[in-house]
């Protein structure tokens, strides 16, 4: 059954030969890849067998553990880097370069068209802060690519270049990127993954992917829309304010059913501060018009002073009924203050079920007011399933008898899960 | 065969035999053979009164050696289960990390044993493993180190790269 592959024999005792030498191709370059390349070229000095080993790696990543304080120096830096592409042979699938080249470095425009000559499937460029790099179009001709790392570059795919088939993860961090570009992106590729950490130059997202399962926001934006997402499993959204005023007013919906409606799917749910203050200047119904029927794992960044906050979060709440964990960050913003009689935690009747399976809480930044207070007592009475409540103080809020009369009010509030325990740190 | 799992409150096991290229059989439980990637593809097919395997290229030493680690990785993962199960907090998995550790710290010869049976038999942990290791003895070494630890002889004319 299990066949002959070796026939050289093993349990022979070999002390003293060299049997490394003679491992099949295939284990030597996954060995090589896990050596920084620095050390992989060495192995060249080895013996003649060695000489040539390294050139079939099938990936090449300079990053801070290859390159030596010595050869950070740009130019020798770029010389190493030719160097090893220039003999590197036949196919590559992976080509990353982080932290230490400068954008002006015009090295990379012909790496890149060399890395397309190898098919690469995977290219990380990690530039240092400061001028961006300006990618090349010949990027775009790198068809095979499955996995796109930017980080400080900028980003503009021309509108007679074809846009990537293969691809699967884009990744970008501080790269300036056009509406038009991030939308032709998406689209005709088997996108999973979309990251876009402080990246600008955009102001609208239409996410139209359907394969996409992880997506993660952290820039300016004005507006988004999940137009086509139904894979989409994990999604962690901070749309930080525009800089300039330039973006006409989000006119797609006022509903936050319509908004939320391409979410559906999802597993886990982050909500920061901004998008939360986005979905709560929408109309706020009750409960969604659909459930979450998978979601288990729920994070939100909230003013509890702020009163439509707090009904979009009941809204979600009540809409996600097989959360299992979920995280909630208290922040405050002072304008607007909640009168005692808008607390909307107060008056839910008990009959009603929300958190039915929730089991373990977080709440960070607690700052002790009526509000997050209510909050908490609400939890504790429906969760009937409810394992744990972690409170952090907010580091604002002196120790002592503040923290005290909190603690008390708090210690009386019934429980529905017999097992439910509150741990307070911070 | 030190480390299995207590069976005495489970039904009894299934078993196949593993037999190595100098003839020993080793009877394992059929979940720890299943390990092996070879063994699990074609095994339905394979009757259940011939569920026999002759391991040409894998001599006993090996073997023992290479059962010890699928039977520990066997029952740490059930144990990791059960404990995200009861959602009890456990250190499972850095344990199994440190087992592993100390499973790898061998002489060349074994290393390079354990990696060929490995590969043959598509244990991907432990290939993954056993490569890394090779990896870590390359990393930072000189190629005068290299060549001593790897027994590889020097016949280079001129070392082009040495100079570096």
């Amino acid at each position: 059954m299990v066949g002959e592959r070796f026939t050289n024999q093993m349990g022979v005792c070999l002390q003293g030969t060299d049997r490394i030498t003679s491992l099949p191709t295939e284990l030597v370059n996954k060995i090589l890849t896990l050596v920084p390349i620095r050390d992989v070229v060495r192995t060249s000095a080895l013996s003649r067998k060695w000489r040539y080993k390294w050139m079939y790696i099938p990936e090449i990543v300079f990053d801070a553990r290859s390159i030596p304080p010595s050869i950070q120096e740009q130019r020798n830096l770029a010389d190493s880097v030719n160097h090893v592409l220039s003999l590197h042979y036949g196919r590559l699938n992976k080509f990353g370069m982080s932290g230490y080249l400068v954008s002006s470095c015009n090295d990379v425009d012909r790496w890149i068209l060399l890395l397309c000559r190898k098919s690469v499937k995977m290219i990380i460029l990690d530039f240092p802060q400061g001028d961006r790099y300006k990618v090349p179009s010949s990027l775009f001709s790198c068809q095979k690519l499955e996995l796109l790392k930017l980080h400080c570059s900028i980003l503009n795919l021309p509108s007679h270049a074809k846009c990537f088939e293969n691809l699967v993860d884009l990744d970008l961090c501080q790269v300036t990127l056009t509406n038009e570009t991030i939308a032709r992106l998406m689209v005709n590729c088997p996108l999973q993954k979309l990251i876009l950490t402080y990246c600008d130059g955009f102001t609208r997202l239409n996410i139209c992917a359907p394969n996409l399962i992880i997506f993660v926001l952290c820039s300016p934006c004005g507006s988004i829309y999940f137009d086509n997402t139904p894979q989409l499993r994990s999604a962690n959204i901070e749309m930080l304010p525009l800089v300039s005023e330039a973006s006409l007013p989000d006119q797609i919906t006022n509903r936050l059913d319509v908004r939320l409606t391409g979410l559906i799917n999802v597993q886990e749910l982050y909500i920061c501060k901004n998008f939360m203050e986005i979905l709560a200047a929408h109309v706020i119904p009750e409960r969604l018009c659909f459930t979450y029927h998978i979601l288990t794992t729920m994070s939100l960044v909230m003013n509890f002073a702020n009163p439509k906050q707090n009904s979009t979060a009941l809204c979600l709440f009540r809409s996600s009924p097989y959360l299992l964990s979920l995280c909630v960050t208290s922040v405050s913003s002072g304008q607007i203050t909640l009168l005692d009689d808008d607390n909307i935690w107060e008056p839910i009747p008990d009959e009603e079920i929300i958190f039915a399976r929730l089991k373990n809480m977080v709440l960070n930044g607690f700052m002790g007011s009526q509000h997050e207070a209510s909050f908490v007592q609400f939890v504790l009475r429906s969760a009937v399933m409810l394992h744990t409540i972690r409170i952090t103080w907010d580091a604002t809020v002196e120790k002592g008898t503040k923290r005290m009369d909190t603690l008390e009010d708090m210690m009386q509030f019934c429980r529905a899960s017999p097992r439910a325990r509150v741990i307070f740190s911070g | 065969m030190k480390d299995s799992f207590n069976p005495s409150i489970e039904p009894p096991k299934k078993t196949v035999t593993l037999v190595s290229s100098d003839g020993y059989d080793f009877e394992v439980e059929e979940e720890v053979a299943l390990e092996s990637q070879v063994i699990k593809d074609g095994f339905e097919d394979k009757a259940v009164d011939d569920r026999e395997y002759l391991l040409f290229n894998v001599h006993s030493d090996t073997l023992e050696l290479i059962i010890k680690y699928c039977e520990k990785h066997v029952s740490s993962r059930k144990s990791i289960s059960a404990a995200a199960a009861s959602s009890s907090s456990s250190n499972g998995e850095e344990a199994l990390k440190e087992w592993d550790e100390h499973f790898i710290s061998v002489d060349t010869n074994t290393l390079y044993d354990i990696l060929m049976a490995a590969d043959y038999l598509n244990i991907k942990s432990l290939l993954d493993l056993a490569i890394q290791k090779v990896a870590d003895t390359i990393h930072g070494r000189s190629p005068e180190q290299i060549r001593k630890k790897f027994n590889i002889e020097n016949d280079s004319i001129i070392d082009p790269w040495a100079s570096e």
